[in-house]
C-alpha cells in the first residue's frame, strides 16, 4: 500500500520536482497551493511539457494533486496571469522557483504596508506572539510618557477579541459611546460618518497634569455592550467596493488621524498569528514592537521596522537573561528576516549578534512587583515615577531617541 | 450596433436552456450548454472579484484565449483566496479530477452515443452546482449581477 503524502511533504516534493526539472519547465516556475492545499505549477515561459512530466508530479503529490491533466498551467493559457506571476504574496524558494500560497486567513503577513493619506503621526504597533507579556502596560507607560512631553497621543484598542488597554485608560464613566467594532458594522451599511467618528474617542485622565493629551478609541463603547460579540463576528467582511479588512482598518486610522491630529498613534494589537495582528504589524505603516519572553517559540517576522522588546525581564541575573533572549532572536532573524551575510555587500540587511541597534537586540522592560495589577488612573498613584522609570526607562529612551528621530 | 456582454446573464440563460434540453432528452446539446454555462458563471465571479479585466462592452479582454470550463475550472481554484474566496471554494464541486476535466467544447461536433450516461450526469450536475456559485456572486458582488 502506498504511503499517504501529507501536506508538508507534498510541497517539499513539488519544490524538489521543480528544481530537478527546472530546464524542462522553462526556468520560471510558480508553485501555486490553493485553499485546499492542492498544488499546481504555472510556467512563466510556456515551456512545452510532456505528459510523462505531468504524470510524475501527479504521482508525487498524492491527494494534494488536482489530477494529472490539471497540474501544469502555461502562462499564455491563463485568464489572469498577473494574479499569479505578479502576486504580492509570491515567495522565492530557489532561483527559478517561486511559491504562491492561497490562504483563507493570514495573507496580510505577506503584504506591504498600505499607503496613508497623511503620514504626520508616528504609529507604533504593540504586538506579542503570546499574551501576558506586559504589552498593554508598556503601551500605557509610553502614552503617559509622551503626554508628559506635551504630545498628543491616540491609542486604538485593536485587541478586539480580548480588549484590555481601554479599561486601564478610560474609567467606565468616560467611555465613549462607540468603539472600533461599531465603526465596522456601521461602515458595512454606509453609516460610518464623521458624527460616529467623534463618538469613538474619549480623553484619558492618565494625561491629567501633563501638557499633552491621550485620546482613546476603545474596542467597543457604552452602547450595545451586550451585542459586542454580534458586532465582532462581522468586522472581517469585505463589503462591495470597500476593500478587505486591512484596507478598511487603514481607512479608519486615516480618518481618526485627520480628525484628531495626533503626534503619536499607539496600536494595541491582538496577540498571536491572527489576521488582525497581521494587519497591525505589516500593513498599517507602523513601527512594530514585538514583545517576547525567552521561551522557544517562533513567529513570522518582517522587515517593516521591527524591534524586539523583552517583556518582564526577571529581577535576578538580568544580563544573562537578556543575552539569551538576544541570541534566540538573532538566530530566528538570521533564518527568517536578515539577508545572508556577505562581506562584500554593504547594503545587505544583516547585523552582528552583539549590535545593540539591531532589530533582534531586545529593549528591556524590567519586571517589578509594584506593576502587578497597576491601575494607572487610580488616585493617589500606586506606582511612583521612579518605579515606572525603573521598569520602562530603556524603552522610553528608545522611543525618545530612536523612533522620534526616525524618518 | 454595439452589443453589450454579460457573463452573468449568459450563465443563467445557458443553464436554463440546458435543463430544458436535458428534460426533453437532448443530452449531447444539454451538456454542451451546461459546460458553457459553468464557464460563464466562473468568469462572472472572476470579473466581479476584479481579477479579470473587461472591456467597455463587458467582454474579458483576453477572450482570444478561448478558455473553456475544462481548463478554467483549475485556474479558478488557483485564484481564490481570503474569506471571500473560501466562500466560493466551498461551493465548488469537489471530485478529483475536477468534473469537467474531460468536457470539450469540440464535443458539439460529436457523433451520437459516444458518452456513458454517468458522464453526461456528472457534467450536468456540476454545472448546476456551479450555478449556485453565481447566486453567491450576485449576493457578494452585485455590480456583475446587474
Amino acid at each position: 500500500m502506498t504511503a499517504l503524502v501529507r501536506f508538508d511533504e507534498a510541497l517539499d516534493r513539488a519544490i524538489d520536482y521543480s528544481v530537478k526539472h527546472l530546464d524542462d519547465l522553462g526556468r520560471d516556475v510558480v508553485i501555486v497551493r490553493d485553499l485546499f492545499g492542492r498544488i499546481r505549477i504555472a510556467l512563466g515561459n510556456d515551456a512545452a511539457v510532456t505528459d510523462e512530466l505531468g504524470d510524475e508530479l501527479h504521482a508525487l503529490l498524492g491527494a494534494f494533486s488536482p489530477g494529472a491533466t490539471e497540474l501544469i498551467m502555461q502562462r499564455a493559457s491563463l485568464l489572469a496571469p498577473e494574479a499569479i506571476f505578479a502576486a504580492a504574496e509570491l515567495r522565492q524558494i530557489t532561483p527559478g522557483v517561486r511559491l504562491l500560497e492561497r490562504w483563507v486567513v493570514g495573507a496580510d503577513w505577506l503584504r506591504a504596508p498600505l499607503p496613508r493619506k497623511q503620514a504626520k503621526a508616528r504609529r507604533i504597533t504593540f504586538f506579542g506572539i503570546k499574551g501576558g507579556v506586559g504589552r498593554s502596560t508598556a503601551l500605557i507607560a509610553i502614552a503617559r510618557h509622551l503626554a508628559e512631553h506635551g504630545r498628543r497621543v491616540l491609542v486604538v484598542d485593536l485587541d478586539l477579541e480580548s480588549p484590555g488597554v481601554t479599561a486601564s485608560l478610560l474609567p467606565a464613566g468616560i467611555l465613549p459611546s462607540f468603539g472600533v467594532v461599531d465603526w465596522f458594522v456601521e461602515d458595512d451599511v454606509g453609516q460610518a460618518d464623521s458624527a460616529l467618528l467623534r463618538q469613538l474617542v474619549a480623553s484619558s485622565p492618565l494625561a491629567t497634569g501633563t501638557t499633552g493629551e491621550i485620546r482613546v478609541v476603545p474596542a467597543g463603547g457604552t452602547i450595545g455592550t451586550e451585542s459586542y460579540v454580534s458586532k465582532l463576528g462581522r468586522i472581517y467582511t469585505a463589503p462591495p467596493g470597500k476593500g478587505d479588512f486591512a484596507v478598511r482598518l487603514a481607512g479608519l486610522l486615516d480618518e481618526l488621524e485627520a480628525a484628531e491630529q495626533p503626534d503619536w498613534v499607539l496600536l494595541d494589537s491582538r496577540a498571536g498569528i491572527h489576521d488582525l495582528a497581521a494587519v497591525a504589524v505589516t500593513r498599517l505603516d507602523a513601527t512594530s514592537l514585538l514583545f517576547a519572553v525567552d521561551t522557544p517559540q517562533t513567529w513570522l517576522a518582517y522587515r517593516y521596522r521591527l524591534r524586539i522588546v523583552a517583556g518582564q525581564v526577571p529581577e535576578t541575573d538580568r544580563e544573562r537573561y537578556l543575552e539569551g533572549l538576544r541570541d534566540s532572536a538573532s538566530v530566528l532573524f538570521e533564518d527568517y528576516l536578515y539577508d545572508a551575510a556577505d562581506a562584500n555587500d554593504d547594503d545587505a540587511f544583516n547585523f552582528d549578534v552583539g549590535d545593540r541597534d539591531a532589530p533582534h537586540s531586545p529593549v528591556p522592560i524590567y519586571w517589578r512587583r509594584e506593576l502587578q495589577g497597576w491601575d494607572p488612573t487610580r488616585e493617589p498613584p500606586t506606582v511612583t515615577p521612579d518605579q515606572l522609570r525603573g521598569a520602562f526607562g530603556e524603552l522610553l529612551d528608545y522611543v525618545d531617541d530612536t523612533l522620534a528621530s526616525a524618518t | 450596433m454595439s452589443v453589450q456582454y454579460s457573463y452573468t446573464h449568459a450563465a443563467k440563460r445557458l443553464i436554463s436552456d440546458a435543463v430544458v434540453l436535458w428534460v426533453s432528452g437532448a443530452r449531447e446539446t444539454a451538456v454542451h450548454l451546461a459546460g458553457l454555462s459553468a464557464e460563464c458563471a466562473l468568469k462572472s465571479v472572476l470579473v466581479g472579484l476584479g481579477l479579470v479585466p473587461v472591456g467597455t462592452d463587458g467582454q474579458i479582454v483576453t477572450r482570444s484565449l478561448r478558455l473553456h470550463i475544462d481548463k478554467l475550472f483549475g485556474q479558478f481554484q488557483t485564484l481564490l483566496q481570503g474569506h471571500q474566496g473560501a466562500a466560493y471554494a466551498a461551493l465548488l464541486p469537489t471530485p478529483v479530477p475536477q468534473p469537467f476535466h474531460d468536457w470539450l467544447v469540440d464535443h458539439r461536433y460529436v457523433a451520437d452515443r459516444q458518452f456513458l450516461p454517468h458522464t453526461f450526469e456528472r457534467w450536468m450536475w456540476a454545472a448546476i452546482v456551479i450555478s449556485k456559485i453565481l447566486s453567491e456572486a450576485e449576493r457578494k458582488v452585485p455590480r456583475e449581477a446587474q
